[in-house]
């Protein structure tokens, strides 16, 4: 036999080799459940730590060191700050909108949050997950309390 | 066919070559599939993103915590590495360092202000702590047991009769002596054939290189009662050693299982395995402490 059909015959096999492998992963990848919905938890987590935690919004006493849950600390409130205590390596997860009261939103990751925005009414995978939350707060600013309506739109890459 | 062509390389190693790639990719996608078919894809999955979770709340809470955590429902061991910014689960094996393993990755969300602890650890159970601004992984016994509450029949211990087998080996056969001992002062009677006890246990030691500490527990009409007591023993044994043991596994005896049939199939009979004979040596000086801890596990069992 002429070594260019050899060639040509052993290719195929090959590719027909390569077929039957993937197939093999193809049809476990299909039929077993492997994957874990959590977008909505990881939205919660993440809800909680922003507005929770004595490193992102909470008010924390300096005497004490005692953090108060529910009470937003307003020199905190801000996108800077945000940013830089949620950080994740990977942007393109999450950001959120906080609109407190009256003020001027904050953002947390704004430059994904703008690109997310657009895709909120977007179905299936393309599209972005929204968790809105709307909670009655009191901040601190200059040693007083205030109350206020604190709104927080989070939004989140569908993985 | 195999003659040379003008690139000084044969068609036979030309083949050689494409057929070593072939087993390579067929291997891996072997792996794959086989880690899908017995779960451990999707235990890795899960644990990564669980202990990513929670670690990602820890950074919310105020003061020390300290969550206990057990990984038991993977059939195979896994290794947790806590990074800087995410949890990475590897699947457990002594011969190939994680650097050469891939991943399963969860990110989660640092914080300038809290230092995550880059450790590595392979194990059943853990602690996710957070301490004085600190997060890390701790290789520490459960504190709380997680064994369901079955109502037991009270019936105290000494109108139950055991019996307990063990290998030769020399640790195991100084624990069941001390065992039969406490058994004894307890006012329980000790038998020497299974088909006549309430309880038998049988020690032995298993080939694994880990020191896993494995239980096998009788099939029988007292299933229930039987899981509970090993899942009873396997905490107080890691709380008291808990550096000895790198994991634990239990399940129930298969039927016609001849290696494990020297434990009473129809009442309460459970098969503790330790690990190779080799690191049974760690436990020289510590038999009184298991079997201590196994006989006050029984005695409680039965209150």
């Amino acid at each position: 036999m002429k070594k260019g059909i050899l060639s040509i015959l052993m290719i195929t096999r090959f590719i027909f080799l390569a077929l039957a492998l993937f197939s093999v992963v193809f049809l476990t990848k299909y039929f077993v459940v492997q994957n874990l919905e959590s977008n909505r938890l990881e939205m919660e987590v993440f809800y909680n730590r922003m507005i929770y935690s004595p490193n992102a919004l909470a008010y924390v006493d300096n005497v004490t060191g005692r953090a108060y849950p529910g009470v937003i600390d307003f020199d905190k409130f801000n996108s800077e700050n945000l940013d830089k205590t949620l950080n994740y390596t990977y942007k393109r997860t999450l950001a959120a909108k906080l609109t407190l009261g009256e003020f001027t939103p904050v953002y947390y990751n704004k430059e994904w949050y703008d690109r997310f925005s657009p895709l909120k009414r977007m179905r299936g995978l393309s599209g972005v997950l929204t968790l809105e939350k709307s909670l009655p707060v009191v901040y601190e600013d200059n040693d007083k309390l205030y109350p206020a309506i604190l709104k927080v739109e989070i939004l989140k890459q569908k993985t | 066919m195999f003659s040379g062509n003008k690139r000084g390389m044969t068609t036979l190693q030309r083949v050689l070559g494409i057929v070593v790639l072939i087993v390579l990719v067929a291997t891996a996608l072997f792996m794959f599939v086989r880690n899908t078919v017995d779960d451990t894809t999707f235990w890795k999955n899960y644990y990564a993103k669980d202990t990513a979770l929670i670690v990602e709340l820890l950074h919310a809470s105020s003061g020390d915590t300290d969550i206990n955590y057990n990984a038991w429902d993977s059939s195979k061991l896994l290794q947790f590495f806590l990074r800087s910014d995410r949890m990475d689960i590897y699947d457990y094996n002594p011969e190939v360092s994680v650097d050469r393993q891939l991943a399963t990755p969860f990110r989660f969300a640092h914080n300038n202000n809290i230092s995550v602890e880059t450790n590595n650890i392979s194990s059943t159970y853990f602690r996710i702590v957070k301490r004085d601004d600190k997060i890390l992984l701790m290789k520490d016994a459960l504190k709380a047991s997680f064994c369901p509450t079955l109502p037991i029949t009270s019936s105290n211990i000494s109108s139950k009769k055991f019996f307990i087998d063990s290998s030769n080996q020399n640790s195991l056969s100084l624990i069941a002596g001390a065992l039969r001992i406490y058994f004894q002062r307890a006012g329980a009677t000790i038998v020497f054939s299974k088909d006549d006890a309430d309880v038998s246990l049988s020690l032995q030691s298993h080939n694994e290189p880990k020191n896993i500490l494995r239980f096998y527990y009788a099939n029988s009409i007292e299933r229930r009662q039987t899981n509970k007591l090993t899942c009873m023993i396997k905490n107080k044994m890691v709380q008291s050693l808990p550096d000895h043991f790198a994991a634990t596994e239990s399940e129930p005896i298969i039927n016609g299982d001849v290696d494990r049939e020297l434990v009473n199939s129809n009442r309460i009979g459970l098969y503790i395995e330790f690990g190779s004979e080799l690191e049974l040596g760690e436990f020289s000086g510590k038999e009184h402490i298991i079997s201590e801890q196994i006989g006050k596990t029984v005695e409680e069992f039965f209150k």
